[in-house]
Parts: C-alpha cells; structure tokens; sequence
C-alpha cells in the first residue's frame, strides 16, 4: 500500500516536472505556442536593431577615399582613407588593388601591415607595390579586394570599378 | 569484509557520491560549449543552462528556461533521494528513492548528446543548400542534401533497433526476471549512444562538401573548422567555429556510470523481495 503510494507520488512527480513546464508557459502567453517557444517580436527586434547597430550603415562611397597613385622609382604608392561604418572595432587585415594605365593593369598594390580601425574611426594608409615599366600616363586603381576581421570572423569584399573605391 | 562487520550500518557508498555529484551538477556549468569567431556568437548547454548570444547580444526562450530549471529541480531532488536511499538502503522506501535518479545522469548524457549529433548533421547537409537558395545561388536545394539526412536518420533508427534487440537477447540470459523491464529502458539508451557514436565516426569524413555558396562545415560535437559564406561574387564570410565538451560534460558522464555501479551494489545490500519470493513459486 505505501509503496504503491511512493510510487505513483513519484511517478506524478516525474510528470510534473516534465509537463509542468510545459503548461506554465504555455499559459502565461495565453496558449500561444509561438509566443511560448520563440522570443517575443520585441525581443528580436531588440536584436535586429542592436545587430544593426553594430554594423551601422554598411559600406558606402564615403567609406574609402582613394588617392591618386603615385609612381617614384619603381614603387607604387596608394594613400586610402577609410570611414568605418561600422560600431566594433576592426581590423583591416588586407587590401589589394590593381593599378591601371589606359585600361591596362601595370602594378598590383597591397597593405603592408594590417591596421586597428576603432569604432566609427577614420584611419589613413598607403598601399604599396612594385612597377618596372615605362612611365604611365594616367594610373588609377581598377578594382580592390579588402579583408577586414570583427569578433573573429573573416570577411573578404570585393570592390570594383575606377578610383575613389566602393 | 562488509561495513555490518565493522559495526556500521550498511550505506551504499557509490550511492553516496552519485547522489552527491547529481546534486553538485546542475550548478557547475555548461557541458559543451561552440563558439563562432570571438564572441559573434557563442552557444553554452547543459540540460539546465542555455545561455545563447549573437555579437554578445543574450538569446532566450521562456519556455525552454522553465524546461531547463524544471531539470534543475528534477536534479536537485534526485540527489537527495539518492542519498538519503544510500544512507538508510534496507528501508522499504530506498529502493523507490534510488530508482527515481540513478539514472538521470546517464540518460541525460545520451540525450544531450542526440541532438547535438542530429543538428551538425542536419547543419552540415540541409542547411547549406537552403541558405544558398535564400541567398540567390544558382546551386538551389541539393537533392542530396534532402535524402542524405533522410536516409542517415532511417539507418540510425534501424541500428538502434538492431542493438536493442542484440542487447535484450543477450541481457536476458544473464539478468533476472524482475529485472528485465527496468533494464529496457537502459538498453535502449545504449543502443541510441551506440549507434549515434558509430553513425557519426563512419559518416562525418564521407559527408561532401556541398558545392554551394554556403559551405557550413561543423564539427561532430567537438572539434574546430571554418565555414564560408559567398555572397555572389561581392563578399565571402568566413568564421572559425569551434565545439567543445567542458570537464563537466566529463564528471556527468562519471556520475552516470557511478549510477550504474550504485544501482548493481544496492541490490547486494537490499534485494527485491520479489526475487526472495521466486524460488518458492518453482516448487
């Protein structure tokens, strides 16, 4: 008899706390299984904003302001100025460009050292290459690749187009 | 020599720790954790925690929070019962104290494991292809990567049943009568665990990389990769992802075997009166 009774107590409390759980949430939003499981609308828009917020307005033509390049010697040289739009801190691991006369690619530039960009941060500076032709007439950068690196994710964008980037 | 020799009550002492540890162990922390890159996300489990945050952003479900406290509990009261069936093993309610958490570690070992294996798999063939048809890749959903799940599933369902049958046949020559349909329960699990384990280690290195522009590439449970995001021909998204169990994971599965061990001994120190009665019934 009492071991009949410690069983079901036992067995009612195993399901109780299986099912209980289950029932209190379900019932506090309303028998709403969505509400229940998932986070509320707010909840994720909270998320999505604050998301947003962190990568600000993305890229855009004020991002890169590129300067003409220059040729001394035989090295290359590209000043870039970079407009973070991004609320994180990044790292710009990466940039190559190529550099273009009269529609012909003469040179490949490239950051020589990677550079902290803190958050909304404007930072300067200069790609570098060799060239070993005659002397151009009109160089200017023909497409860029820039890898750049947040809360450890790697992410490689490809630019292409004329000088003055995006 | 016994512990009745030496003028002790009898207390099962595996019991004892188990009981101690199934009390400890919902409060030590996550039994697994995955990150992707440093803090883009990061993904801490245990059957009572799941802390989940997306550029340190925190992610919760109240229904999963009153689940996971529900196990809390579920927890904190089998470690009691099973100390206090340790301590007092010849009284008529320690057999039924013991019983309700002997086997809570052990079975929550193979269930957090499950869906830990079932969601990389699923990551790893379906998510891929539909990621890539959301983002406009002309690969669109694989075929394959439908059927692939479809039939591992199948097969994992057909080798648990296989093993549980291989398992029942051979534990009932060897168990007694009464013991045989609380033994079930265990069988199964085992079988799950088995095939789980053998399903994984025969299909993981023979899983194609799917010639998609997502190429999600997780680990089984533990282990580090990178997946990679295209994004037509403008950007590629790469994140370091890492999977790991914590020492905890390790000391749930201690605790589990340690059950195992405690529910054989306390048959030596209080045997079911069924099979007391057995011998009788033949003559």
């Amino acid at each position: 008899m009492r071991d009949g009774a410690l069983k079901w107590g036992l067995r009612l409390l195993g399901i109780a706390l299986a099912f209980g759980p289950l029932l209190i949430a379900l019932g506090a939003h309303n028998w709403d299984i969505k509400a229940a499981v998932l986070p509320s609308d707010a909840e994720i828009k909270e998320i999505g904003d604050s998301v947003k917020g962190i990568f600000g307005g993305g890229f855009s033509e004020n991002t890169f302001s590129i300067g003409s390049p220059t040729i001394v010697g035989n090295t290359v040289r590209v000043s870039v100025s970079f407009t973070s739009p991004f609320n994180i801190p990044i790292k710009i691991e990466n940039v190559s460009a190529s550099v273009s006369d009269q529609g012909v690619e003469i040179a490949q530039v490239q950051l020589a050292n990677e550079v902290e960009v803190p958050a909304m941060a404007t930072v300067n500076f200069t790609l570098v290459g060799t060239y070993t032709g005659g002397l151009p007439t009109n160089p200017q950068l023909s497409g860029a690749d820039i890898t750049f690196e947040f809360y450890g994710v790697t992410v490689q964008v490809h630019m292409s187009g004329g000088q003055g980037g995006s | 020599m016994k512990f009745s020799d030496l003028g002790l009550p009898p207390i099962n002492w595996f019991g004892m720790v188990a009981g101690v540890l199934v009390l400890v162990l919902p409060f030590l922390g996550p039994w697994w954790v995955g990150r992707a890159g440093t803090g883009a996300m990061e993904i801490a489990l245990s059957p009572f925690d799941m802390n989940m945050s997306l550029f340190g952003l925190p992610i919760q479900s109240s229904m999963v929070s009153l689940f996971l406290l529900a196990a809390k509990i579920a927890f904190v009261i089998a470690g009691i019962f099973m100390i206090l069936a340790s301590l007092f093993p010849k009284q008529w309610w320690s057999k039924r104290l013991f019983g309700f958490g002997v086997m809570k570690p052990f079975s929550n070992v193979i269930f957090f494991m499950v869906p830990l294996v079932i969601g990389a798999l699923l990551a790893n063939t379906l998510l891929p292809s539909l990621l890539s048809s959301m983002l406009g890749g002309t690969t669109g959903l694989q075929i394959n990567a439908i059927i692939l799940p479809i039939v591992l599933i199948v097969v994992f369902i057909v080798s648990v049943y296989a093993l549980y049958t291989l398992f029942s046949r051979l534990l009932s020559k060897i168990s007694r009568e009464t013991e045989k349909s609380q033994l079930k329960g265990n069988i199964l699990l085992t079988s799950i665990f088995i095939a789980m384990l053998v399903l994984g280690a025969v299909t993981y290195p023979s899983i194609p990389t799917p010639p998609a522009q997502v190429n999600l590439r997780l680990p089984y449970v533990v282990g580090t990769a990178t997946s990679t995001i295209q994004v037509q021909n403008a950007a590629t998204i790469a994140a370091p992802i890492a999977f790991s169990l914590t020492w905890v994971f390790w000391l749930a599965v201690a605790t589990g075997i340690l059950g195992i061990i405690a529910r054989i001994y306390n048959r030596s120190l209080a045997p079911p009166e069924k099979l007391m009665l057995k011998p009788t019934k033949k003559r």
